[in-house]
């Protein structure tokens, strides 16, 4: 610890902080502007300036380092003066056209300016306003109103790893341009730190002023990371907009393109209004209590004969809602509960459980690895928020990356070691990677102890310690050092890994042997907004098509979910057709709403009281920002008193039971989080086998757990989909056998039919396999497969 | 400089206004009398003042005319720099165009000193400087010109941006950039900037002598960047990630120029030939590429790895490289003449210099020169194997690695013999802490007199003890020996490591091309041209035995000439040059600057493997910086750009 004065005053600091950081953390205050928490100091502002024993010049205190023995002034006639001419400098270059501007009443530059008593602009230079385009249309750049701070094009670099905009220009014809479009993949954050309103978003026709506007924090609903996020709405009803400032953990005001983005589904027109019954083919409105009374009848009616229920519900739906659903089915005969999180939340779950590893996780351990390891998981898709976490490593203590996977993802740029096993291969690369570990006895001391470790020590030792056929073998090598060589290790897994038993079960035996979870972090990554609340929630949870083909299973309430979205829709269909009664619960029109019996609304995340359980365990609050009934809680909740059994006054009532349950406990910052035992650890046996690959190529499903809100039978967020959309990928070399270039329509077969797309050549993917993202075609890939899988095998012809 | 009117240069006023010719005070600065044949030097106007050197010249125009500099060198990265350099420059302007404004002089007095005070770096900083002088000495010359509405006549000026570091960097790096760029994690746009001046980084990232270190700023607050460990990063970020960065190829001039040796400088010139659409084709006598670089730098300092990509990314580019071909034996010079456009003869200075005692030419077994001890260990060949006592004879870096590399073949007795003491030693001091570190044995002031050999075999040399007299030429003390004072060390292996010269082999008398009277390449300092037209030379076969950095600047420069000379152009030297040469004489960096400033950051030090473990090996002795190290060192830059003008 260092000791300095500022304006009179002692205070202590830590070594390293600088003289602002010093300032703050003892409650001093030194006017800034261009300084972000979140971002590396810029330094272009200058109005940080203090004056430095020992200093000829005022220094920028962002930029300074605290010494012992400092002695700080950070406020005097003549560093205010400084700072109102930089202000006057600032001032000259951007329009007072505050009246119209976004940012009016939130705009840092009106409060500086304000606070240094800036009454009238003094100089003039005239500027041109190259009303370039923006690299996302979801973001207007106002050229006229930017003020070169900085923050922006430092965000993109630092936050998000891209390059897609950057300062060009020189002196007073500066300007902020999209250098590389391409690059962009529309996360706002360039927005969300802009000081003034020199970048406002596009997406929301209605605005909203801050005083206008009511502010309500909320969980986000797309992925499972947990994002904390602020709905700005207009008169109880119109989201004008998302914020982030209030800097709360996990996400600390970075979000992704959805969470930024992606609200606007709960606005949208096609909304359902009313309840209504599909009668010989035509959708006839019922009553809410119709359609209660029905449902409640058909379910009854069904129980009693001994027949079986199914319930499918949304891994997106919040905690209260499923366990409400979960009530309901306990409450019927041969009743089966299945989600969607059951494909990649719920078999890591099972995993864990069985190994004895703790599910819950820190972010931010991330930062105490030196190695991080991503495997099967791209984080620009899903969990972008993980390679947020990842990039800090890197830049904050020197993190090294290694990829493990046949595509190119967010973080294989800045990878140390890109290895590319086909897929389903990953066991090879693990064990390959474990049994050198073992060879050199580079594995953590701890695993010798440990249940299966003789059984797994024999396994790997039959195995190659090489590096596996098709993975370049410098670029094992040096992954493996990177590996051996750190203390501590952080592996992250996707569905690419949870989609091959014998992948998750390497990979997990792998990390035991490194010390992991003791000495790092082993973390899946969280696909759906509340998926482990839903594994947590479910007991004996199914796959959906589990309930789908099960004859015994008579009838089938879909809550928010579309199972179209992730099966083989013919699949679906026909299953369907054979059931007595389907019910449907959703809020925008979906495939599966086809094959109902009925179909009641639903409320939208934003209207809905309840809570999420994240990735990590911890509890996020789902809050009401938006009028209206909740209307699927009600009528869950009405239902089961139709069904006899006690109904709740609230969603807070669910909450409360939900806690009395013992799910859920304190950590030790008084947030409550899954309550998980620890369990013993021990190896898991197994993990060896490598699958065949026959077909052609592999080709790799990406984003199949979106959230359908943003799209299904129709585009529901404009916002998400005007940046992101379908598409087929192939490896240049593929493309150069095939004589395919981008924009070519190519004929894709599997065991279950064939489809027809456009493919665009991509580098970065592994020779032999194919990158299939979904956005809104999910029913038109998918059918060509008869399983549920991650990756398929395919056939592939120019049309 | 005794021609000098007015001069505020670092902090001395001379003003000679109206002064007699015989009576005029001389000026300590110092400028170039012309900065290109028949182009006379009226004014300089820079980051630490003005000097004045014809009547003629106008302030109001010429600071104007700065100003305007100023504002368009400003990276906009911070507002005072950016805007406030706008609006004196505006400011300016109007009163140079005979519209000035009452109280315009003021409005730049009152802003100019915070802008200088508040900028962020170096440009806003020392860019207001020369302003406030004019302002401050010639204040009737902006009053009237304002009053009187007075237009400023035209001024026939040019300026070029220039830093300390970069300043005497021999490849003219833009090093403030690549440092800033890294400090911004813009490491593969940081690397793109390297290349644009040199095309080993990786190479000159591990071993260059680093000139631009002893002329950085930040010295006089702390301690100098690591410029060189920086280069290091991101050439080795680039191949830690695997991402290569394309550069475009040019379109086809047709040319073709023969380079011979693929030494730093030949294949230098050849990189940047190929970038400007010649076709270069390189002849290579060895196996290998690297030249010196290749056969003179052990692999614990500069693993070969890192040389050849670096040679392979220029093949890349299309430069055919043919090994094992010797030019003079295979093919004549007088046929390269024929069959290519120009030749570049990069050929360095590999042959060994006696060292004119007895026995050094009796081909002794253990007797081997310092270059040839090198190039055999560095094939993997331990050069004597029977030896086991080594001496090595002399100071330089070459020296060092014959010391340092003989532990990595098993010689467990290791001396160096200097004839005078350590502080004169030419090797990089950090090399000779890190031989001292493996425990070689350093014997000073002390010189061979005689090799001794007992069956064809060396056993032992006969030393004299020296003493330092007065300086030579080389501002070093001359060592002198004391008479009497000799005496005999055991030795199976002697190794003399005293200098290089040129090996002429590869010429013919016929071919024309004349050496100088030190026996290396005649060619022109400032365009490469030898005594033939169309025959360019750089590197050490012109210098002498040099550093690396310079023989790779050489080498792009002889580039551009030969670039001069395919299109049929004058061949002379750039603007650029010309201000180097002109910043050189002025000199950028002043060690007696005080900045001003506490800093106490200090500098990033490498990741070491341990002295006595790893004397024993050829494993890298310094591992890279990580990134977030990286980012924090480059992020001690001041970044000193700075502006030159002149008005000619």
């Amino acid at each position: 610890m260092i000791r300095l004065t500022i304006d009179g005053k002692e205070v202590v600091t830590e070594e390293g902080r600088t003289i602002l950081e010093a300032a703050r953390e003892n409650g001093i205050y030194i006017p800034t502007f261009c300084f972000h928490e979140k971002l590396l100091p810029i330094g272009s502002c200058r109005l940080c300036l203090v004056d430095v024993d020992g200093y000829d010049k005022p220094m920028t205190s962002c930029t300074t380092p605290a010494l012992d023995g400092n002695n700080v002034t950070t406020q005097s006639d003549h560093l205010f003066r400084m700072r109102q001419q930089f202000l006057q400098l600032i001032l000259t270059s951007h329009p007072l056209d505050c009246p119209q501007c976004d940012k009016g009443g939130e705009c840092q530059l009106q409060n500086i300016s304000y606070e240094h008593k800036i009454e009238k602009t003094e100089y003039e230079a005239v500027r041109i306003d190259h009303k370039e385009a923006y690299p996302t249309p979801l973001i207007h750049y106002w050229e006229s109103r930017c003020v070169l701070c900085g923050r922006c094009f430092h965000a993109c670099r630092e936050i998000s790893g891209r390059e897609a905009i950057d300062i060009v220009g020189n002196g007073f014809e500066s300007r902020i341009a999209a250098v590389n479009k391409d690059d962009c993949i529309s996360c706002g954050e360039c927005l969300s730190v802009c000081p003034v309103g020199a970048l406002t978003e596009t997406l929301s026709p209605v605005k909203s002023r801050i005083w206008q506007s009511e502010r309500i924090d909320t969980t986000c609903p797309h992925c499972g990371f947990g994002c904390q996020l602020t709905l700005n709405v207009l008169d109880g009803k119109t989201i004008t907009k998302v914020v982030t400032e209030k800097n709360l953990p996990p996400n600390n005001d970075s979000l992704c393109v959805r969470g930024r983005f992606g609200y606007d589904f709960v606005n949208a027109e096609e909304r359902i209004g009313a309840p209504y019954r599909n009668l010989d083919g035509q959708k006839k409105t019922v009553s809410n209590e119709d359609a209660l009374a029905f449902t409640a009848e058909s379910l009854k009616k069904l129980s009693a004969a001994g027949k079986g229920t199914g319930f499918v519900v949304s891994p997106r739906a919040t905690n209260e809602e499923i366990y409400l659903v979960s009530r309901i089915a306990a409450s019927l005969n041969n009743s089966r509960v299945a989600s969607a999180a059951s494909y990649h939340t719920g078999k890591a779950a099972a995993a864990f459980a069985q190994m004895g590893i703790s599910p819950l996780y820190d972010y931010e351990k991330i930062q105490t690895c030196q190695t991080i390891v991503v495997a099967g998981a791209d984080l620009l898709i899903n969990n972008h928020l993980v390679a947020n976490k990842v990039r800090e490593a890197v830049k904050l203590h020197g993190a090294r990356i290694v990829s493990i996977d046949p595509l190119d993802n967010s973080l294989a740029r800045i990878s140390s070691a890109h290895l590319q096993p086909l897929p389903g291969q990953d066991a090879a690369v693990f064990n390959a990677l474990s049994g050198r570990l073992l060879k050199d006895g580079r594995y953590s001391k701890d695993a010798e102890t440990l249940e299966g470790f003789a059984g797994i020590k024999q396994s790997l030792e039959a195995l190659s310690a090489e590096a596996p056929v098709g993975i370049d073998a410098a670029l094992f090598d040096k992954a493996y050092k990177l590996i051996a060589d750190a203390e501590n290790v952080c592996v992250i897994f996707g569905s690419g890994i949870t989609g091959n038993e014998e992948g998750l079960k390497a990979l997990l035996n792998f990390s035991i042997l490194k010390g992991l979870p003791q000495k790092g972090l082993v973390m899946p990554v969280a696909l759906q907004a509340n998926a482990l609340g839903a594994v947590s929630l479910i007991e004996n949870m199914a796959a959906t098509e589990e309930l789908l083909e099960n004859a015994d299973i008579a009838s089938i309430f879909f809550y928010e979910d579309d199972p179209f979205q992730y099966l083989n829709g013919g699949m679906v269909k026909t299953s369907l057709a054979a059931k007595e009664f389907v019910a449907v619960c959703d809020i925008l029109p979906t495939f599966v709403m086809d094959s109902a019996g009925v179909v009641v609304p639903s409320a939208a995340f934003a209207e809905k009281e309840g809570s999420f359980i994240s990735g990590n365990g911890s509890l996020g609050a789902v809050n009401k920002a938006c009028k209206g009934p909740s209307a699927g809680f009600d009528f869950l909740n009405a239902l089961l008193g139709r069904l006899g059994k006690k109904t709740y006054a609230s969603a807070a009532a669910v909450t409360e039971e939900i806690r009395l349950s013992g799910l859920l406990e304190k950590d030790g910052n008084g947030a409550e989080r899954l309550a998980v035992k620890a369990g013993k650890l021990s190896f898991a046996t197994g993990g060896a086998s490598v699958p065949e690959n026959a077909d052609a190529f592999q080709l790799i499903f990406r984003d199949i757990f979106k959230n359908h809100h943003l799209a299904d039978r129709g585009i529901y967020s404009k916002g998400a989909s005007s940046v992101q959309s379908d598409a087929l990928r192939i490896s240049p070399v593929d493309a150069r056998e095939l004589g395919l270039s981008s924009g070519d329509v190519v004929v894709l077969t599997a065991d279950a039919g064939e489809t027809a797309c456009p493919v665009v050549v991509k580098n970065g993917i592994r020779k032999g396999v194919l990158e299939c993202v979904l956005f809104s075609k999910h029913n038109e890939m998918l059918s060509i497969s008869s399983r549920m899988a991650k990756t398929i095998g395919v056939t592939l012809r120019k049309a | 400089m005794a021609d000098v009117i007015f001069s505020s240069w670092q902090g001395e006023v001379i003003d000679n206004r109206g002064v007699a010719a015989d009576a005029k005070s001389p000026a300590k600065v110092k400028l170039l009398d012309e900065f290109h044949p028949g182009q006379p030097i009226k004014a300089f106007v820079g980051w630490d003042g003005i000097v004045l050197r014809d009547d003629d010249v106008d302030i109001v125009g010429l600071c104007a005319r700065y100003a305007e500099a100023v504002q368009s060198e400003s990276c906009g990265k911070c507002f005072p720099c950016r805007v406030g350099t706008k609006i004196v420059s505006d400011i300016l302007n109007r009163i140079a165009s005979g519209e000035g404004r009452t109280g315009d002089i003021d409005k730049i007095k009152e802003l100019a000193p915070s802008i200088r005070d508040g900028s962020k770096c170096s440009i806003g900083q020392t860019g207001l400087v020369p302003i406030l002088h004019a302002l401050e000495h010639f204040p009737k010359a902006f009053s009237e010109a304002v009053v009187g509405r007075k237009r400023s006549p035209e001024i026939n000026y040019r300026y070029s941006v220039t830093a300390p570091c970069v300043s005497v960097c021999p490849s003219a790096l833009d090093i403030p950039r690549y440092l800033e760029e890294i400090s911004e994690q813009r490491f593969t746009q940081s690397l793109a900037t390297i290349r644009k001046s040199i095309c080993f980084p990786g190479t000159l990232g591990r071993v260059c002598v680093r000139p631009c270190e002893s002329s950085c700023r930040r010295a006089n607050v702390d301690e100098s960047l690591s410029i060189k460990y920086l280069k290091r990063f991101v050439a080795d970020y680039e191949i830690d990630t695997s991402r290569h960065q394309e550069i475009p190829a040019a379109p086809k001039t047709g040319k073709k120029v023969a380079v011979i040796g693929a030494g730093p400088a030949g294949v230098s010139c050849a990189n940047y030939l190929i970038q400007m659409g010649h076709q270069p084709t390189i002849f290579e006598r060895h196996p290998e590429p690297g030249g010196m670089a290749a056969m003179g730098i052990p692999d614990y300092r500069l693993p070969r790895n890192i040389l050849h990509r670096e040679v392979k990314l220029v093949q890349e580019l299309g430069v055919d490289i043919r090994y094992g071909v010797k030019i003079g034996e295979d093919i004549p010079f007088a046929k390269l003449r024929e069959d290519y456009d120009a030749v570049f003869i990069g050929v360095g200075a590999q042959g060994s210099m006696p060292m004119g005692v007895e026995g050094e030419d009796q081909n002794y077994r253990g007797f081997i020169s310092g270059v040839k001890y090198l190039e055999d260990i560095n094939k993997g060949i331990d050069p004597y194997p029977e030896g086991k006592k080594v001496v090595v004879v002399g100071g330089g870096n070459v020296a060092i690695d014959c010391v340092r590399s003989s532990f990595r073949v098993g010689k467990p007795d290791v001396n160096l013999v200097y004839r005078r003491t350590k502080a004169e030693m030419p090797a990089d001091p950090v090399e000779i802490t890190d031989a001292e570190d493996e425990e070689v044995k350093f014997h000073y002031l002390c010189n061979p007199t005689k090799i001794i050999a007992k069956d064809g075999k060396v056993v032992g040399v006969e030393l004299i003890r020296m003493e330092l007299g007065e300086p030579d030429q080389s501002g070093r003390r001359r060592p002198v020996p004391v008479k009497g004072s000799e005496f005999v060390i055991d030795a199976d292996i002697v190794v003399p490591a005293i200098g290089q010269q040129l090996d002429f082999s590869f010429l013919t008398e016929a071919d024309g091309v004349k050496a100088t009277k030190r026996n290396t390449v005649g060619a022109d300092a400032e365009i490469f041209e030898t005594s033939q037209p169309g025959v360019f030379s750089a590197g050490d076969c012109v210098t002498g035995p040099d550093v690396l950095v310079r023989a790779t600047g050489n080498g792009k420069r002889a580039a551009e000439k030969i670039d001069l000379y395919l299109t049929g152009n004058k061949v002379e030297s750039s603007q650029n040059e010309n201000f180097r040469n002109l910043f050189a004489t002025l000199g950028v960096y002043n060690d007696k600057e005080h900045i001003g400033m506490i800093g106490g950051e200090h500098k990033a030090h490498l990741p070491m493997l341990d002295a006595l473990v790893r004397k024993w090996n050829f494993d890298e002795v310094e591992d890279g910086y990580t990134t977030d190290v990286a980012i924090k060192e480059a992020s001690r830059c001041l970044r000193c750009y700075r502006i030159g003008m002149i008005a000619l």
